[in-house]
């Protein structure tokens, strides 16, 4: 087994590889690349990367099929995607085949570094999870909620609700997961967004500053309206590390096409 | 295509008019002068044999006395002296051997006649005994050759009388009935002449009718149905030819002047139709190309973003460094927001809705322009209505559509200086016109929403209609109470019509139910959870009802009108302005502006449109709807 390099980047374009080279050398990591979809099948399965960094669209294959091999053969280390193509239907595939976290091209370095800290800390916390068993790193959320990859939670909140004949599934809340408190090392400032505004799934939609400044995005998990946000989290930001399935909740909201987004969460009942 | 010029001439429907009524007029005409001319010939001839046996009678009495004493040569010289007389061709008795004793022409004198001939033949008819003859067998009507003119003669037998038989020289037995015959003959030349003159003016007069018949129909045809059929053709040419905004002259009130009519607004709707679907071809081409720009912008500014904050983070001692490498940054992410606003509209996404304030956003756009306003010392006006209700509607939207307009008028009106006004109120428009219909069922609850076939943009409603022989579709405009409805078959008009569901074939016609404006049938389809949409069948008229809609009144609309008193814009270029890249503004603008308030509104439900008169101003106005119907 080669441990020679930290990151995967998979990219057709030398000048994103470099980009991200780059940023990886500012957080002491080492990165390898790969231009094509064989190319990088064959460099993941001879190398065990901590973190692969992934574009949409590649020559040969596009990235959702990396996600889609590397999920068959259960790879445990996270995969973040990345494209040019910034809809929020990348988004939704990406997170729903698996994918750690999406980010749309172009972006900071502050942006890259926070979900790069994110990923690495997870790989790690994964091996730490390997080497002593029964020790609970994090806790994982409760049985009724569903979840949306890794990032976020949803689950009802008012049975029935019916406000006009569009709205009739009740109210939903909505918050971050324990792992992606953990991941962040340390909450130190949360923006949440306007009560009203409406937003698509997988756009983000709070914004959740750590120790060292970087901004990490809490995506939606779900369409929806925002009808009512938690005043006390800006305040107080640590209680979501506290109680980040109860007292840290960030919105209550009304899903606008429940319908068809549902098959996009997990329930977290089969995580157990 | 050369029109009416390929009709072959015997086709055309001037001719056959003429044609068919010309021989009409023939035979009627003919038939009533052969009858005339029949009638005055006859009218003639008996005139002329009542005037030769009065002259018979005449002569036979004023040569009797003369007869009776046998004084022949007063008998000679009477009838002599009549037989001058120019009409008379021959006077001539004979006695009962059939011998000439008297003749108007001495010549005869003496000759013998055989009892045979054509004179005799009436009375000495073989076998049979002599008798006395009404007059029309005593004439007769003979030519002596070919080219003399016809004669009528006229036999007058000269009976035995006591007188004649006791007459002293006893020329006469007793016993002989018959003592002899006058033989008048009268020549028919004049009577001919007028009858061939009647012939003749029958015939002038016949030809003459024809001739203006035919003048009177094919001025009228020409008139009536040559000019407006060549108006017509022409006009589907052009329209053929795709110029859509050709317009018929008013070519009068008739069938034909309604067809026109029709015509015109079939070529309006074609028009305003296709505008929109070039504008959302336009659009969906704009959006393939900015999706594929963005793709490509995205990947080298990832490298000036990376590359310049990477630089910005090295160059921490050299502030001076670092305060220009910000100014890269953050333009670059200037340069990141522009595309994904790019790409936002591209997909027509769905606007972010939130309930605000028009007149609110209004005040925020001004602060932005404020600057530019003063500049160019413009005056803002706003007439705003403080009732305006709350909208549901993507604010930064709203803002860049009223941003967007504020900025074109401060261009129009340019250095000079002058004023633009921003009304908002709000307007109730009836629901028709603006519903749309999103669900259809037949009473079997099979859908009727065809997703293949629009209409304007939107599913239409199929059903399957049935016309006299015909059958095929129709697609319902969605739009309740526009009726821009695609027939699959042509209609005909005053044949039964019946609708039917184009899946299990049940009728959708309400038997209970009259269109109120042709009395026509009415069918009906169930919008699920809003009641049934009601059309007059035969769409004589765009009659519809929507009873769950009508009752639930007027749409509430925000109106927004943005006027300038600037340069204006020319008509033609009016119908272009909403176009992606169409722009008078040379390097200047992008040509993108009003195509991306047109999506915007479009997203919105909404509508805008625009007046315009150059030189003296434009006056953008944008209807959105104030309750959110999704």
């Amino acid at each position: 087994m080669n441990n020679d390099f930290d990151i995967l980047i998979i990219d057709d374009e030398s000048v994103i590889i470099d980009s991200i080279m780059k940023i990886c050398k500012l957080n002491n990591l080492t990165a390898d690349s790969a231009e094509t979809y064989d190319i990088a099948i064959q460099k993941i399965k001879q190398n065990k990367y901590r973190l692969v960094i992934c574009d949409i669209m590649l020559p040969d294959k596009d990235g959702f099929e990396i996600l889609k091999s590397l999920g068959s053969i259960g790879y445990e280390s996270p995969v973040i995607m990345i494209t040019g193509y910034t809809t929020p239907e990348m988004a939704v595939k990406s997170i729903k085949l698996g994918a750690f976290d999406f980010l749309p091209k172009p972006f900071t370095i502050d942006e890259l570094s926070a979900i790069i800290k994110r990923g690495i800390t997870y790989s790690n916390l994964n091996r730490k999870k390997v080497q002593d068993q029964n020790n609970l790193l994090y806790v994982s959320c409760p049985s009724k909620y569903y979840r949306f990859g890794y990032n976020s939670w949803i689950k009802q909140d008012l049975q029935v609700n019916i406000i006009s004949e569009g709205f009739s599934y009740g109210s939903f809340v909505t918050g971050v997961t324990d792992l992606f408190v953990k991941l962040t090392e340390g909450v130190r400032k949360i923006e949440l967004l306007q009560i009203n505004d409406k937003i698509s799934q997988a756009a983000f939609s709070a914004y959740i500053t750590d120790n060292d400044g970087l901004t990490h995005s809490f995506i939606m998990p779900l369409s929806c309206r925002i009808i009512d946000r938690n005043e006390k989290l800006i305040e107080n930001p640590e209680l979501i590390e506290k109680d980040p399935y109860f007292e840290g909740w960030f919105y209550k909201v009304i899903p606008t096409n429940i319908k068809d987004e549902m098959e996009n969460l997990i329930q977290c009942s089969s995580d157990r | 295509m050369n029109g009416l010029n390929e009709i072959q001439f015997f086709r055309k429907i001037g001719l056959k008019l003429i044609l068919i009524v010309s021989l009409t007029v023939v035979s009627i005409i003919g038939i009533y002068a052969y009858i005339k001319i029949n009638y005055q010939t006859n009218c003639l001839l008996a005139e002329v044999e009542r005037h030769a046996n009065q002259l018979s009678e005449t002569i036979k009495n004023s040569t009797r006395y003369g007869m009776l004493l046998n004084q022949r040569e007063y008998v000679d010289e009477i009838v002599k002296t009549i037989g001058q007389d120019k009409t008379i061709d021959n006077i001539r008795i004979y006695n009962k051997e059939g011998r000439i004793i008297y003749s108007s022409n001495s010549k005869d004198l003496g000759k013998m006649l055989d009892k045979k001939a054509e004179s005799c033949y009436a009375c000495h008819a073989e076998n049979k005994p002599l008798e006395r003859l009404p007059i029309k067998q005593r004439t007769r009507i003979f030519k002596l050759g070919d080219k003399s003119p016809r004669i009528m003669g006229i036999i007058n037998p000269i009976f035995n009388e006591k007188s004649c038989y006791e007459a002293e020289c006893h020329a006469h037995p007793k016993n002989a009935s018959v003592l002899g015959v006058l033989d008048i003959t009268i020549s028919l030349e004049e009577i001919d002449e007028t009858i061939k003159q009647n012939e003749i003016q029958e015939l002038i007069f016949t030809i003459v009718s024809i001739l203006s018949i035919g003048i009177i129909i094919s001025i009228f045809v020409k008139r009536w149905v040559d000019h407006p059929v060549k108006e017509l053709v022409k006009a589907t040419n052009q329209i053929a030819a795709g110029n859509l905004t050709y317009e018929i002259k008013e070519i009068g009130k008739d069938e034909l002047g309604y067809l026109a009519k029709s015509f015109n607004n079939m070529t309006k709707k074609l028009y305003e139709t296709q505008q929109q679907l070039f504008q959302s071809d336009k659009m969906a081409s704009l959006g393939k190309l900015a999706a594929g720009v963005a793709h490509e912008i995205n990947n080298p500014l990832t490298g000036v973003l990376t590359y310049s904050s990477y630089l910005m983070k090295r160059a921490k001692d050299n502030p001076e460094l670092q305060e220009d490498l910000q100014v890269i940054v953050r333009e670059t992410i200037r340069c990141r927001d522009i595309v994904r606003s790019l790409l936002d509209f591209s997909r027509q996404s769905s606007p972010k809705k939130n309930l605000i304030n028009i007149n609110e956003i209004i005040k925020r756009t001004e602060s932005v322009v404020h600057n530019q306003l003063s500049l160019n010392n413009i005056k803002l006006t706003k007439i705003f209505d403080n009732n305006l209700p709350q909208i549901a509607a993507d604010q930064n939207q709203t803002q860049q559509v009223l941003l967007n307009l504020i900025l074109n008028a401060i261009d129009a009106i340019g250095k000079k200086g002058g004023e633009i006004v921003i009304k908002t109120k709000q307007l109730s428009l009836p629901p028709k016109g603006y519903t749309h219909i999103k669900a259809a069922l037949c009473p079997k609850n099979h859908n009727l929403i065809d997703n293949e076939n629009k209409i304007a943009g939107m599913s239409s409603i199929r059903v399957k209609i049935k016309s006299g022989e015909n059958e095929g579709n129709v697609f319902i405009d969605p739009i309740y109470g526009r009726a821009q409805h695609y027939f699959g078959i042509p209609i005909e008009k005053n044949s039964r019509i019946s609708i039917h569901c184009p899946v299990c074939d049940i009728s959708l016609i309400d038997r209970n139910l009259k269109c109120p404006v042709c009395g026509g049938p009415v069918f009906k389809f169930e919008v699920p959870g809003k009641g049934y949409v009601e059309m007059c069948a035969s769409f004589n008229d765009d009659w519809q009802r929507w009873e769950r809609i009508d009752n639930s009144g007027v749409r509430k609309f925000v109106e927004i009108e943005i006027s300038d008193d600037g340069c204006g814009i020319p008509q033609e270029h009016l119908t272009h302005i909403f176009e992606p890249f169409f722009t008078t503004k040379g390097q200047k603008g992008t040509g993108l502006g009003l195509s991306v308030v047109w999506g915007i509104i479009d997203n919105h439900d909404g509508t805008i449109s625009v007046k315009s008169e150059p030189g003296k101003g434009t006056t953008f106005s944008i209807k959105l709807p104030a309750e959110n119907y999704e």
